[in-house]
This record gives structure tokens, C-alpha cells and sequence, in this order.
């Protein structure tokens, strides 16, 4: 015989609508479901029918159980929702009310710059160097191939620290002058001298120039070297990271081209751009019409740089490069002016 | 450098359009800046790189283009080049300094002075050069044409027809055309007339400007063009120390060939008709050193392993022989580098010149196949990373300033005082407002809060973390990394001594950290009072303290301020990074609070010392939750009060054992007569 438990059910859930109390919601629940329940016992009894019923049976008291739990759950909130209004505790929420402010800080535009630029770097094998601000005249030009009374110095205007000041700390072999560094290239250099080849690093830090200042120049700023040497490191390989550090800065398929271009520390060397992030390539006022930002400098490491560290140019080669971080952020950011990053507007640096 | 379309279209035949001369320019040579018409010609304003002398006039412009256009190198015209001697005493040049490569002039007889042709003048006028005379704008004229640089003397002025060229002493004087006196380093070129000591003068200063004495005028009629080179580095020593430069000077710098000599004064020759005219008398050429072609060995796979592209040895060998290099060799290539590329001298520049005639947009981007290789960590970098997180959570804003400090804010802040010596100067600093290096970060920090608080009603939290600079006693210079912070606000010190506990936390060093208030020192930007050295065991790291009101008064802030100012490099040698979990307590805790009414100047890290000292290992937590003084509480007294928790890791405390802790506390705190316990 077909036992139909729907009744029972029906039964229990209109006990538990009615239910008035927590105790008595309990109680309702206890006389179906509990130890003694009514829907328990028809459970127990479920061995005693007959083996073609017995699968039925289970499924049915089963839906029936949930269905009780169902609709205790439900009345248990309403139970307690009414006791909360009862007492008062929770007139009104004003849900629109603004919650608690957390005070939270910034960092500066040029410091996050310099963790993209990382974490890019660093999951294609980059390490990250630093170097001294102050430097010699040997780190900073005569070993990276620029040569006192050659023209290219003038491509850098330096500032230099006052003569006493250097003479006390003259070392025999190199060169003796101080300054401050005009752009982090001697810290290839001096992680050449230190380490031995392969190498893969990139180096971040402030640079100075002696130069008039306007929305695009400062006299400190900040530069992320990049030196990468190996048995067989091309152009084509510089290409392609770079290209790819491009794409994940600025989140979209960036190109880049190269142009010829003149730098003592490279050979071959470029000029580097990229497609326009303003109008991705398809020509704007920013990179008047061309569709190209130059961006970089960039070249096959010289091999009197190598000499001058001791790597043989005859088994290494490899190339280097230098972006203005100061510009990355600015593109990064839509800056239209670099001395905003300077001059510690609250207004500015609390977006970031 | 100007470059006129119209000129180079005579060098090169069927030369495209302007636009697309600058666009082939673009990739394949020189930066463009710009390119505008004049008349029926147009002008292209062209970059030449640094090390390219040889692309200093049209000639070598054009020849560039012939390169890029894959027209074969041009065949250097045979002129014909004769005196007629007579009519004129012979000139004597002679050489005394190794940096003449060499000199080679002409004299001509009986030139009358007029204007130059209206072609020519036409050229010049497009390449933004004056038209003067016929003679001036010939020199001028070849000199663009042809990147030679001319000069012409008036042979008349020449006393002795004698001339020197020899390096000059320290001090000497020229007078030049431009009526100016340059007064001169050691070792600089000049020519001198006169055979005799007494009647010798400086007539030129040579491969710059004209000397007054032997210049050209409106009567002159016999000349001297020479047609010199001097050695680049020479030259440009030379206009750096004199601050002074000319275009001849700028392309000398840059490095000429000697073999132009001649083909410049041949020019001369063939144009001084239309100049001026008049008879070649004298030739004179003096070449101590004959320039001879480089030879560069370089293996044939070369420019593909450093371009990572494929070009066919056959092109490469093409591009290389229309720059006019010879090339022998199918593995190792010998090339023979023309005498007007002085920039060549290695493989790697004959890789460069393949490549970038090939195009460098012709070489497909491709990865480099590298073993995987972790990046070693940089832990110095990393805690300055983890000491700006900690200071961002604590709500203060990163700034970035300049690393300089003016003149006045040296004064201001009391460096005059005997503490000048420590600032480090430049030998040419900026201006008076970036004028030593910074010698720490609060300087630039309270400017910048200055500022901000014109704009904002809201409390101001700002840090900076970067270089400063130190003279020490040894007079060495030292560069250290610093960390500075601001809080300018109604509760101003707790605001910034919060933040610094927080970070200590964040760095796990908080229980290394103390503060040290014993100094009798007056400091530099704090009040005597109000300002904490913080101490990590017996090592100064740093301070914390409130603002002078000196300087809330001369920044106008209109609440208090205070400052901490933090060695870096110490607080990173300091910082932990491990983590190593302690067992969480097995035995609940017992709370319990204190109170302890104390005269207001009483520290509370005394009363906490006292409290830990009774207390015993049993304490827990110490922890301060009022501070008050007011209403109810005796005039000069403030009350303290302590969450206290004990706790034992192996049972369970009684309340007994609370209770009787309590006691012994109050007991011990009461020992202090002005100290009373409120429970
Ligand atoms: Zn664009």
C-alpha cells in the first residue's frame, strides 16, 4: 500500500507558521522531527513495509524532513526579527548614513610606477640593482665611454659637487671628480664589476640634470636602467621585452620601433617608440599625428663598457636600456605636469 | 644644422620629396626637426648625430641619402688645381703643434671685393646665413656645402708673410672679429704672424673664430683661404673653456677627414670668379700625417647575432660598399672604412650601419631563449617597500621632493651656526633656492605641509623616504637613506607616534624600540620638551618630537605640528621578516583594570615599568585607555588608567591570584608618595 506523508508535512509546517515563541517553535519542531517525532518514528518504521515500498517511502520522508527544516529556519527569523523590534533595539537604520571612514594613506604616483615596473621585470628573470646618487666621474662617464673633452658630455649636464669636497676622497685609479648622477647607467657598470655574466637586471632610481625646468623638466628625476647579457642577446630579443613590458604597463597591445640614434655606452643604438597610448596608433595631437611616442634610448651593450668591467666582448653581449620613469607615470596617470610629482599636493597625491 | 632641399637635390639625382627625405632620414639616419618652406626651396632642420662629422655639410648629407637610396657611391670629381706663382711673396706656414691634422690654403692675388653671385646668396639666405661680402659668403657657402670649415685672411695683414700655428700659453689674448678679447687656456690653437719676436701678434683663433688683425675689408685684395683641420677634442676643449662657440668649431668637435682640404680650396678656385676673382699664386698643403683607411675584421655572422635577423651576406656586403668601405672575405670580412667615417672603428659599428640601413623595423621581435632563472631578492629595497606600506596604512600620504635645500632654508633652520660645514655644496648649483644638497627630509617635508595647509581644513599626514646628504668630520660626503614623516593637526604628536609604533609593529621590532627623553640637547626643528630620541638598545635611529613654534609661526600653521625623522638603513638592519607563530594560550586570561592618580608631569612609561616590574611574568597585557585630567581629578594631577590581563601557560588563574597581583601592584605604585591608587 502507497503511504502519502504529504498530509503530515502540511501538518507540521502550519504547527510551526503558529508557533508564538522561540520555546514553542522548539517544542513543534521536536513533536515532528525529535527523538519521538512523528516524521521519526515513519522513518523507523520504514524496515517494516514491504521491500517494494521501502525506496519510496525514504525519498518521500526525506523531502518531507528538509521541507520541516525549511520552514523552521523561516519562522526562527521572523521570531527573532519581532523580538528585535519588541525591544526597541533597532528603530531604524538609516541605511544612506556614510560608515565608518578608515583613514588610509597614498603612495606616490613614481613609487607605484617603480612596482609595476618590477613585478613586469621580475617575472621575465629581471633582478632589481641600485647605485650611490653621488658619483664619480668614472662611473658616470669615462666607463660608460664618455670621455672628458669628447662632445657627447654635452648630451648631459651635470651637476657637480664642490671641488674640497672631492679631493679628500680621491681614489688613485679612477676618477676622482664628484657628481650627481645623470642618469643610472653607472649602475651597470658597477653590477658588472660585481657580478659575472649571465645577467638580467634592471635598475631604478632618482637622476639629476642641470637644466631649465618647464612641465616636462626637472632637475631630479627619476630613470629605470635595464642590462641584460648573455652569449646570444640581440635586437630582436630587446624588441620583444620590451614590447611585452610595454603591453602589460599600459594594458594593451603596445608595438614598438626602432630608430637609429647615438648613445657612447651602445652599439648599435636606438631611439625607441611606441605606439601612442592616447590614440593607440591611429594618430592624435600628442604624438602629432604619427601615431609614435618616443619614449626610450636604447642600444647593444658597447664593448668598452665591457672593458671597462672586465667582461670579455668577445663571449658576452647583450643590450641596455633607459626610460624616464617620471614619463611612464605620467602617461600611466594622464599627468600634464611632472612638477605636480614634486611638489607634494595633497590634492594630487591623495588620488593615488 | 640646416640643410637646404634645393643643395642636396644637386648631389643627388632624382631625390624624393621633402617629406619623404625627412621620413627615409627618420629611420634610417638622423632625427628631423623640423622641415619648412622658404621660397622655392624648402629647409630641413636635421639632427646630425654627435659622432657624424662627415654629415656636417651637403656633400655628406647626400651621401647618406645615396645610401639609403641604394644609389651607388658617388665618384669624387677630379678639379683642376694650379698656381700661377709671382706678384706676391711666398707665404710661410708653419706647424708647431701635433693637433694641426693638417693645413692646406690658398693665396690669391688681386681679388676685388664685391657681392657674392645671387645663387649663392639665395642658398645662404635659406640656411639662415647673413650675406656679407663676397669673399665671407664664399667660405660660408663651401663650408655648408661641403662640412669643410674656410677661413680667409687678408694676406696684406700678415706681417712678414709669416705665419704660426702653435698652441697658446695660459693668459694669452686674441682680439676677434667681433671686436671681443678672449682671453686664453693653456694649449689652445692660434696662429701668429711676424718672423721676429718683437713684431709677432695672434692673428686667429684657429678652427673657431677670425682674428681681428688679419680679417678681411671692404680694401682688401690679396687673401689667404685655408682650408684647415685641427684635432676634435682640441677644438672642443677649446670652446668649453672659452664658453664660445661658432659652426665652424661645432663641426671641427665633431671630427672632420683631413682628405676635404683640398677639395674645399679646388672649390674655392672654381667659384672665385663670381666672388670676387683673381689669381692662385700660392698653394700650400701640409699633411704631417696622411690619413690612411681603417681596416675592421669582422665575422660575417656577426650582424646577425646582434641584430637576430636575417640578412643576407650579399646585402650586407652592398650596404657596406655603397657607404664606400671595400669589403674582401666571406667569413671573417675585412672592410676598409672610408677616411671620412671617423666613427667607425669597430664591428660593432659595422653591425650598426647594416642595421640600421636594412631598417631596425625590418627585425621581427622575438624572445630570448634564457634558462628560467629567479631574480635574486633585493632586501634593502624590499623593507623601504614594506616601510611605505606601513606608513600608508597608518593614513599618511607619500610625498617625493627635490634633493636640494635652499640658501635661506640653511639659515632658517640654523645651519649658519657652526652646522654649515655639514651641508654638502655644489660646484654649480641651480639657484639660490636648490642651492646645498638636502641634509635630511624634514626641511622640504614642512614646506610641503605649509603649502597644504592653506588648502585643507583636515588633519595633514605626509612622509618621505630617500637619499640625504652629510659632510662628515673627515670631510667625506655620505649618503644615507632617511625616513621622514608630518602631522600637523589638533592631536598632532600622538597622530605621528602612533604611525611610527605602527610601523615598528609592521616591521616586528616594536619591543626593540624605546624612547629616550634624557638628552639635555637643544634640536634643530623640535621643542627641548616635546621631543623623544628613538632608540634601539644603546643605537640613536632617530626622533620623534613636536614642531618649535618658532616654525608653526614662520609656516603659518594654525595647529600643532609634529615631526619624526628616522635612519632607514638602521631601521632595515633592525626590521624581521620571518615569521614564527607563538601557541596560542591554552588557559583563558583574568582582566582586570587599574587607575593612578600622578602629578601631570609624571611619565607614563614609568608608571607602566612599575606595573611590569610587580606584576611579574604573570602580566600579560599592559594597556593604557584613558589619559585624564579635568573635572573631578585635583588641580596638577592627571588620572591613568590600565587594561591589565593575566594569564599562565600551564593553568588556570584564580581570581585569588588576580586579586593578590592587584595588590602587590597598587602596593608598589603607592611607593611613589605623589602616586595614589584609584581602583
Ligand atoms: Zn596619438
Amino acid at each position: 500500500m502507497q503511504r502519502d506523508f504529504s498530509e503530515l508535512e502540511q501538518e507540521a509546517k502550519n504547527a510551526i507558521k503558529t508557533a508564538q515563541t522561540p520555546k514553542e517553535l522548539e517544542a513543534v519542531l521536536r513533536l515532528y522531527t525529535g527523538k519521538e517525532g512523528k516524521i521519526t518514528r515513519e522513518i523507523q518504521a520504514i524496515p517494516t513495509l514491504a521491500v517494494s515500498e521501502r525506496a519510496e517511502a525514504g525519498s518521500a520522508l526525506n523531502t518531507a524532513k528538509i521541507q520541516i527544516a525549511k520552514a523552521y529556519a523561516e519562522r526562527q527569523d521572523e521570531l527573532k526579527q519581532r523580538a528585535q523590534k519588541e525591544s526597541g533595539a533597532e528603530e531604524f537604520l538609516d541605511v544612506t548614513a556614510p560608515g565608518k571612514k578608515i583613514e588610509y594613506g597614498s603612495l606616490h604616483p613614481l613609487t607605484l610606477v617603480q612596482r609595476v615596473c618590477g613585478e613586469i621585470f621580475g617575472s621575465m628573470g629581471f633582478s632589481i640593482a641600485q647605485g650611490p646618487e653621488i658619483e664619480t666621474e668614472w662611473y658616470n662617464f669615462d666607463a660608460l665611454n664618455i670621455p672628458a673633452d669628447h662632445p657627447a658630455r654635452d648630451m648631459w649636464d651635470t651637476f657637480w659637487l664642490k671641488s674640497e669636497e672631492a679631493k679628500s676622497q680621491r681614489p688613485k685609479t679612477k676618477n676622482p671628480r664628484f657628481l650627481l648622477r645623470t642618469h643610472t647607467s653607472p649602475v651597470q657598470i658597477r653590477y658588472l664589476e660585481t657580478h659575472t655574466p649571465p645577467v638580467r637586471i634592471i635598475a631604478p632610481g632618482r637622476v639629476f640634470r642641470y637644466e631649465a625646468t618647464d612641465a616636462n623638466h626637472q632637475i631630479n628625476f627619476y630613470q629605470l636602467e635595464g642590462l641584460v647579457v648573455d652569449k646570444d642577446i640581440s635586437v630582436a630579443n630587446f624588441s620583444a621585452i620590451i614590447q611585452e613590458f610595454f603591453k602589460r604597463f599600459f594594458g594593451f597591445p603596445v608595438t614598438v620601433r626602432l630608430r637609429p640614434s647615438y648613445f657612447p655606452f651602445t652599439e648599435p643604438s636606438f631611439e625607441v617608440d611606441m605606439t601612442c597610448v592616447v590614440c593607440k596608433g591611429k594618430g592624435c595631437a600628442s604624438c602629432s599625428h604619427s601615431g609614435w611616442l618616443e619614449i626610450m634610448g636604447a642600444g647593444m651593450v658597447h664593448p668598452r663598457v665591457f672593458n671597462a668591467t672586465g667582461v670579455d666582448p668577445a663571449k658576452w653581449q647583450g643590450f641596455a636600456f633607459g626610460i624616464g620613469l617620471d614619463r611612464l607615470a605620467m602617461m600611466k596617470y594622464k599627468i600634464n605636469d611632472i612638477r605636480l610629482l614634486y611638489e607634494g599636493d595633497l590634492r594630487f597625491l591623495r588620488q593615488f | 644644422m640646416l640643410f637646404s632641399y634645393a643643395l642636396l637635390k644637386t648631389f643627388v639625382s632624382d631625390l624624393p620629396s621633402p617629406e619623404k627625405v625627412r621620413d627615409l632620414l627618420v629611420m634610417r639616419a638622423f632625427e628631423v626637426e623640423s622641415i619648412e618652406k622658404r621660397g622655392k626651396d624648402t629647409v630641413l632642420d636635421v639632427k646630425i648625430l654627435p659622432q657624424r662629422g662627415d654629415c656636417a655639410g651637403h656633400k655628406g648629407l647626400a651621401r647618406e641619402l645615396s645610401v639609403i637610396l641604394e644609389k651607388p657611391a658617388a665618384k669624387e670629381k677630379q678639379r683642376i688645381f694650379a698656381a700661377t706663382r709671382g706678384g706676391l711673396i711666398p707665404l710661410r706656414v708653419q706647424l708647431s703643434s701635433k693637433s694641426v691634422l693638417r693645413y692646406s690654403a690658398l693665396v690669391v692675388r688681386g681679388s676685388a671685393m664685391r657681392e657674392s653671385p645671387a645663387w649663392m646668396q639665395a642658398y645662404l639666405q635659406t640656411l639662415g646665413t647673413r650675406a656679407i661680402n663676397g669673399i665671407v659668403d664664399l667660405t660660408n657657402y663651401i663650408m655648408a656645402e661641403l662640412g669643410q670649415p674656410l677661413h680667409a685672411f687678408d694676406y696684406d695683414k700678415i706681417r712678414d708673410s709669416s705665419m704660426l700655428v702653435r698652441e697658446s700659453k695660459q693668459g694669452e689674448e686674441v682680439l676677434l672679429l667681433d671686436d671681443t678679447t678672449a682671453r686664453l687656456p693653456e694649449g689652445t690653437l692660434v696662429i701668429e704672424d711676424g718672423k721676429k719676436a718683437s713684431v709677432r701678434r695672434l692673428v686667429d683663433l684657429a678652427g673657431i673664430k677670425g682674428g681681428k688683425l688679419s680679417a678681411i675689408d671692404a680694401r682688401t685684395k690679396n687673401i689667404i683661404f685655408q682650408a684647415a683641420v685641427f684635432k676634435a677634442e682640441v677644438i672642443y676643449k677649446t670652446k668649453k673653456s672659452l664658453n664660445y662657440t661658432t659652426q665652424a668649431a661645432d663641426i671641427y668637435a665633431r671630427g672632420i677627414d683631413p682628405e676635404g682640404t683640398i677639395p674645399a680650396l679646388e672649390r674655392v678656385q672654381e667659384l672665385l670668379k663670381e666672388c670676387g676673382g683673381g689669381t692662385v699664386t700660392q698653394r700650400i698643403d701640409i699633411y704631417p700625417k696622411k690619413e690612411t683607411p681603417r681596416k675592421i675584421r669582422v665575422p660575417s655572422d656577426m650582424p646577425e647575432r646582434y641584430l637576430g635577423a636575417r640578412i643576407p651576406l650579399q646585402k650586407s656586403k652592398a650596404i657596406l660598399s655603397r657607404f664606400g668601405c671595400k669589403v674582401a672575405g666571406t667569413k671573417l670580412l675585412t672592410v676598409q672604412i672610408p677616411t671620412w667615417r671617423k666613427d667607425i672603428s669597430l664591428p660593432q659599428d659595422i653591425v650598426e650601419e647594416i642595421g640600421r640601413i636594412h631598417g631596425y623595423e625590418n627585425i621581427q621581435a622575438r624572445m630570448p631563449v634564457l634558462p628560467l632563472q629567479c631574480p635574486e631578492s633585493n632586501e634593502e629595497l624590499e623593507k623601504a617597500e614594506d616601510m611605505r606600506d606601513a606608513l600608508r596604512e597608518a593614513g599618511f600620504s607619500e610625498t617625493i621632493g627635490y634633493s636640494f635645500i635652499g640658501k635661506k632654508d640653511a639659515a632658517d633652520f640654523g645651519y649658519s651656526q657652526g652646522k654649515k660645514d655639514a651641508l654638502v655644496e655644489l660646484q654649480n648649483p641651480y639657484s639660490e633656492e636648490y642651492f646645498y644638497l638636502r641634509p635630511g627630509l624634514t626641511e622640504n617635508i614642512l614646506k610641503v605641509a605649509a603649502a597644504n595647509a592653506r588648502n585643507t581644513k583636515r588633519d595633514i599626514r605626509i612622509f618621505e623616504l630617500g637619499k640625504t646628504f652629510a659632510k662628515e668630520i673627515t670631510v667625506k660626503v655620505v649618503e644615507s637613506r632617511s625616513l621622514s614623516g608630518l602631522v600637523a593637526g589638533a592631536n598632532a604628536f600622538f597622530l605621528a607616534k602612533g604611525a611610527i609604533q605602527h610601523l615598528f609593529a609592521r616591521l616586528r621590532i616594536a619591543e626593540k624600540i624605546w624612547y629616550d627623553v634624557s638628552g639635555e640637547e637643544n634640536h634643530m626643528f623640535t621643542e627641548k620638551g616635546g621631543t623623544a630620541r628613538i632608540k634601539a638598545g644603546s643605537r640613536n635611529i632617530g626622533i620623534i618630537g613636536r614642531v618649535l613654534p618658532s616654525l608653526i609661526d614662520s609656516y603659518k600653521f594654525q595647529t600643532p605640528v609634529a615631526i619624526f625623522s628616522i635612519d632607514a638603513q638602521a631601521l632595515a638592519a633592525l626590521e624581521t621578516r620571518g615569521i614564527s607563530c607563538k601557541q596560542i594560550p591554552r588557559f583563558p586570561a583574568v582582566y582586570r583594570d587599574i587607575a593612578v592618580l600622578v602629578p601631570l608631569e609624571t611619565a607614563v612609561a614609568d608608571i607602566e615599568k612599575e606595573i611590569q616590574n610587580s606584576a611579574g611574568p604573570l602580566l600579560s597585557e599592559l594597556e593604557i585607555f584613558d589619559i585624564y585630567r579635568g573635572k573631578g581629578i585635583p588641580e596638577g594631577k592627571k588620572n591613568i588608567a590600565f587594561h591589565l590581563a593575566y594569564q599562565s601557560p600551564d593553568r588556570t588563574l584564580s581570581a585569588n591570584e588576580a586579586e593578590s597581583l592587584q595588590r602587590k601592584i597598587a602596593q608598589s605604585l603607592e611607593k611613589h608618595s605623589d602616586w595614589s591608587i584609584r581602583i
